[in-house]
């Protein structure tokens, strides 16, 4: 007999599962073999160890405890198989809603010229009312310019105008004044009425260049406050817009959180009547 | 008394399973009950965890129940169950030890056989001879421990062993005399003095 038999046979007989025949022959082989039988108390020794482990109590499951027979295990094992795909279930409704409403509200992202423009019903690539290109912003400001230019050009021509008038009502009220004088005019030299006139002519092209310098300098300021409130409306315009976005965007998380929320409150109301049909 | 107890059981379960074959889940509910101790027990005697084990229980009586209709010969239903059990047991191993492997941290079982490695004193000091031997049965190979605890335990004969886990008597035999020498080495190696000696 070879080790693996003695070793089966060791087992064997530790396990009594030995023929009484086989068991005696062991036990004189034991006998004459002391390696053997020390082998064996190992083992037993084993055994009286291991059976200090005992069996449990157990609470069998609330399904089972106080229900046995009725047939509240089986929706129990039908709802825990349920339960395991419930996440699934939920994560696919969800997507369900989100696509419907996105489809019903023409909900629509698209990525056009390196930008991402979100919105509803129609496609903002054609253009929200805040999002410019360059080239209509380029346009706009062109335009606003040839504006202000024609306003300034009507202005220096009314200015000129009444320049002109009040030139013209100031010779005649000097005419008129010189007038009585003409009796004595041969007492005034022709050099000391054109000194006179010089200085009449010096002192408005004085008033005209000061009235030309001030109205630049208020040209100036105009333009460059028509500039920053363009620049605040656009930019007033826009973060209109993604607040606009952003409470769409809350909707529709509370439309999705309220939609799973019934979905979850009709899957209970399916497992209560289920079970309650099977009781 | 003529017969033991696990007869009566297993002559029950034979009728319980054929009327559950029919359709009768009150039967099925009875068969539950009538077996679910015993494979919570050696569920816990694999694991040595309770909330495993009761895992472990519910999965193999889910996976009896959606295939009662497999089962051809009702007499083998106990081979079969058990058969069942110890499949869903070593699922229930892979799922831990995948758990193991994506933790940041080292499992609760990991760190008690570091002790009963490293520090059986402590672990003597620390726990009763009962949970040593659990824990030191669990560090068995699958296959040692699963003959182990249908011997030891559930008291099935070497012909049973055999066909409940497909293989031959001798392979059994062969299992189970490893185990308990491994055992004994395992013992012998921590320093353990424990109190059945």
């Amino acid at each position: 007999m070879g080790t693996e038999d003695f070793n089966k046979a060791l087992i064997t007989y530790l396990y009594d599962e030995m023929s009484t025949e086989e068991r005696q022959q062991f036990e004189i082989a034991m006998e004459n073999n002391p390696e053997l039988k020390r082998e064996f108390e190992e083992l037993k020794e084993m055994r009286q160890g291991l059976a200090q482990i005992q069996d449990k109590e157990v609470m069998e499951p609330f399904f089972l405890w106080g229900k046995q027979g009725s047939d509240s295990w089986v929706s129990m094992f039908k709802r825990r198989n349920l339960l395991m795909f419930k996440p699934f279930i939920a994560v696919a409704a969800s997507l369900v809603i989100v696509m419907l409403i996105g489809y019903l509200t023409n909900f629509t992202i698209t990525y056009k010229d390196q930008s991402l423009y979100i919105g509803f019903n129609e496609s903002s690539t054609n253009g929200s009312e805040a999002i410019y290109t360059q080239d209509q912003v380029a346009q706009l400001v062109n335009e606003e310019i040839a504006k202000n230019n024609a306003y300034i050009f009507s202005k220096l021509t009314e200015t000129e105008n009444n320049l002109d008038n009040r030139f013209a009502s100031l010779e005649n009220s000097q005419n008129t004044q010189l007038t009585p004088s003409y009796a004595d005019a041969d007492v005034v030299t022709r050099e000391e009425l054109d000194i006179f006139l010089a200085n009449v002519r010096s002192n408005n092209l004085k008033v005209l260049q000061t009235y030309l310098q001030s109205s630049s300098v208020q040209q100036q300021e105009y333009f460059q406050a028509v500039i920053t409130e363009f620049s605040d409306f656009v930019e007033n315009q826009r973060e209109e817009d993604l607040r606009l976005i952003r409470r769409s965007l809350i909707n529709l998380q509370e439309n999705q959180q309220a939609q799973k929320d019934e979905t979850d409150q009709i899957l209970a109301s399916i497992l209560t009547t289920v079970n309650n049909q099977n009781n | 008394m003529a017969e033991t107890l696990r007869d009566i059981a297993l002559y029950h379960s034979e009728c319980l399973v054929e009327k559950s074959q029919k359709g009768d889940n009150h039967a099925f509910g009875k068969l539950v009950g009538l077996w679910f101790k015993r494979i919570y027990n050696v569920a816990l005697k694999y694991f040595g965890d309770h909330d495993l084990a009761m895992e472990v229980t519910q999965r193999t009586f889910i996976a009896v129940y959606k295939h009662l209709d497999n089962i051809k010969d009702v007499k083998s239903f106990k081979y079969w169950l058990y058969k069942v059990a110890i499949n869903q047991c070593h699922e229930e191993e892979r799922r831990q030890k995948r758990k193991t492997w994506f933790s940041i941290f080292q499992s609760d079982d990991a760190n008690r056989m570091e002790e009963i490695n490293f520090q059986p004193e402590k672990e003597y000091q620390r726990k009763e001879t009962e949970e040593i031997m659990g824990s030191i049965l669990k560090t068995l190979p699958e296959e040692q421990k699963v003959v182990i605890i249908m011997k030891e335990y559930e008291g099935m004969k070497f012909r049973e062993i055999a066909e409940t886990l497909g293989i031959s008597e001798n392979t059994a035999k062969s299992r189970l005399y490893y185990g308990l020498k491994r055992l004994r080495k395992t013992i012998e190696n921590s320093g353990l003095n424990l109190e059945y000696k």
